[in-house]
């Protein structure tokens, strides 16, 4: 049946966990586009069909009007579907950005396919150069907080003399604890959860 | 019209329709029963909906009622609404059944999906607030596509006790009425669901709920348009409108 590769493109989208990532499905993409072109083909033969017996494209209803009718429907029913499964793709790449950051894992980058990789790469670049404009760091605290203070435990040794935003330093040593503000964690912290 | 990306809308316009044909077409393969690459007027064949819509608005063929909304189904829903297992028979029986109504030209459709909306509604509802997890999911598998979206969200977030969040939910999950094909129901469902935002807030028993569901069906029959209004206005009055 006409559309029905097309569908099941959408409906692994529907299947999969919200906000998941499945692997890119670029071979059902291209037997999507062959359809399309066979459709295109088609519908062409139809049309020079009837320009062959003389009449007139436009306003004849014959047989052939008809069936250069269903391939149209059904380039166009393609075309929703392949168009919904890349924004619903792009739309969550959108989203991806917020949760783990501009570097992505390893396992989603390999469900990427080449294009949404470059618009990732583009859509970050974009995101960073507007807040390096407005001079705000937007990525950070999704969730506001309740204290401007935060207990923290230093889980791996990253230095000592590290300089806070008051001019202080600190001891950051395996296993210590610290009473910080949150601004200076909230790097540190995000390091350990993208690891 | 839903929007041009929507996965659940494509969906939908995916399920089968039998179709009959007025008119030949030429050059496709849509019917398998031909052996050639034609069809011939008079022939049965089932297409996808948003296929046999197309042909149907140019007369090319016509669309016969799937048989989900058959007068079998529509007296089990009568029967016990929530015990029907409609995601075999169409996983989208709501969406499907608010496109194909005006094609059909069948005028109880309207109130025949809300009511069965409105039954089934009430029993998701009562089961995301008793029962645990685990029990609950079992009766998922009777639920149409669109309601186990709200009730997946209705068993996290009642079961937490969130309401103020739930109730949000449920109005934007039941967006799907605004698919309602006679703005007469459409209405009916607002204002219903405006009720059961009522009952989640103050905590009204099931009797009562029946009560204000069934007023505001009558009250709006007789002039929907001015007590829809009104009850906009009542909302703001009285603070409902969070």
């Amino acid at each position: 049946m006409y559309g029905r590769k097309a569908c099941q493109l959408v409906k692994e989208l529907a299947t999969g966990e919200k906000e998941q990532l499945t692997p890119f499905n670029s071979d059902q993409l291209d037997q999507v586009i062959a359809e399309c072109s066979q459709h295109y083909s088609e519908l062409q033969a139809l049309i020079r069909n009837m320009q062959e017996k003389g009449l007139d494209v436009q306003t004849t209803k014959n047989e052939d009007h008809f069936g250069a009718l269903v391939h149209h429907l059904s380039l166009v029913r393609n075309k929703r579907c392949l168009m919904s499964y890349l924004y619903k793709r792009a739309e969550i790449l959108r989203n991806l950005i917020w949760k783990v950051g501009t570097m992505l894992p390893q396992e989603i980058q390999e469900k990427l396919s080449h294009f949404e990789e470059e618009y990732f790469k583009k859509h970050s670049a974009s995101l960073k150069s507007y807040m390096s404009r407005i001079d705000l760091d937007l990525a950070v605290d999704m969730v506001p907080p309740k204290d401007p203070y935060i207990q923290v435990r230093v889980l791996d040794d990253i230095g000592e003399g590290i300089v806070l935003s008051d001019d202080k330093t600190a001891n950051f040593t395996c296993h210590s604890m610290h009473f910080l503000k949150r601004t200076d964690a909230e790097q540190f912290i995000s390091r350990v959860s993208s690891d | 019209m839903a929007n041009y990306y929507d996965i659940d809308d494509i969906l939908a316009e995916e399920e089968l329709v039998s179709v009959v044909f007025q008119k030949a077409v030429n050059g496709v393969g849509i019917d398998p029963s031909s052996e050639t690459d034609s069809v011939e007027p008079g022939s049965k064949v089932e297409l996808p909906f948003w296929l046999a819509h197309e042909l149907h608005l140019r007369q090319i063929a016509t669309m016969k009622l799937p048989p989900c909304f058959n007068q079998k189904t529509r007296l089990e829903l009568g029967a016990d609404a929530a015990c029907v297992d409609l995601r075999s028979r169409c996983p989208y029986f709501y969406e499907f059944g608010c496109k194909i109504a005006p094609l059909v030209g069948d005028r109880d459709m309207g109130s025949f999906l809300l009511s069965a909306f409105k039954n089934r509604y009430q029993e998701v509802l009562a089961k995301a607030h008793t029962a645990a997890f685990a029990a609950a999911s079992k009766s998922l598998t009777v639920l149409t596509k669109e309601e186990t979206n709200y009730s997946r969200k209705q068993l996290f977030l009642g079961g937490r006790g969130n309401q103020q969040n739930s109730c949000s939910l449920q109005l934007q999950d039941c967006i799907l009425l605004h698919h309602y094909v006679d703005i007469d129901s459409f209405l009916v469902a607002k204002r219903y669901l405006r009720v059961l935002r009522f009952v989640e807030k103050f905590g009204l028993v099931t009797s009562s709920l029946e009560k204000l569901a069934s007023n505001s069906t009558s009250a709006l029959n007789s002039g929907c348009m001015t007590t829809f209004f009104s009850g906009i206005r009542l909302r703001s009055v009285i603070g409902l409108d969070s």
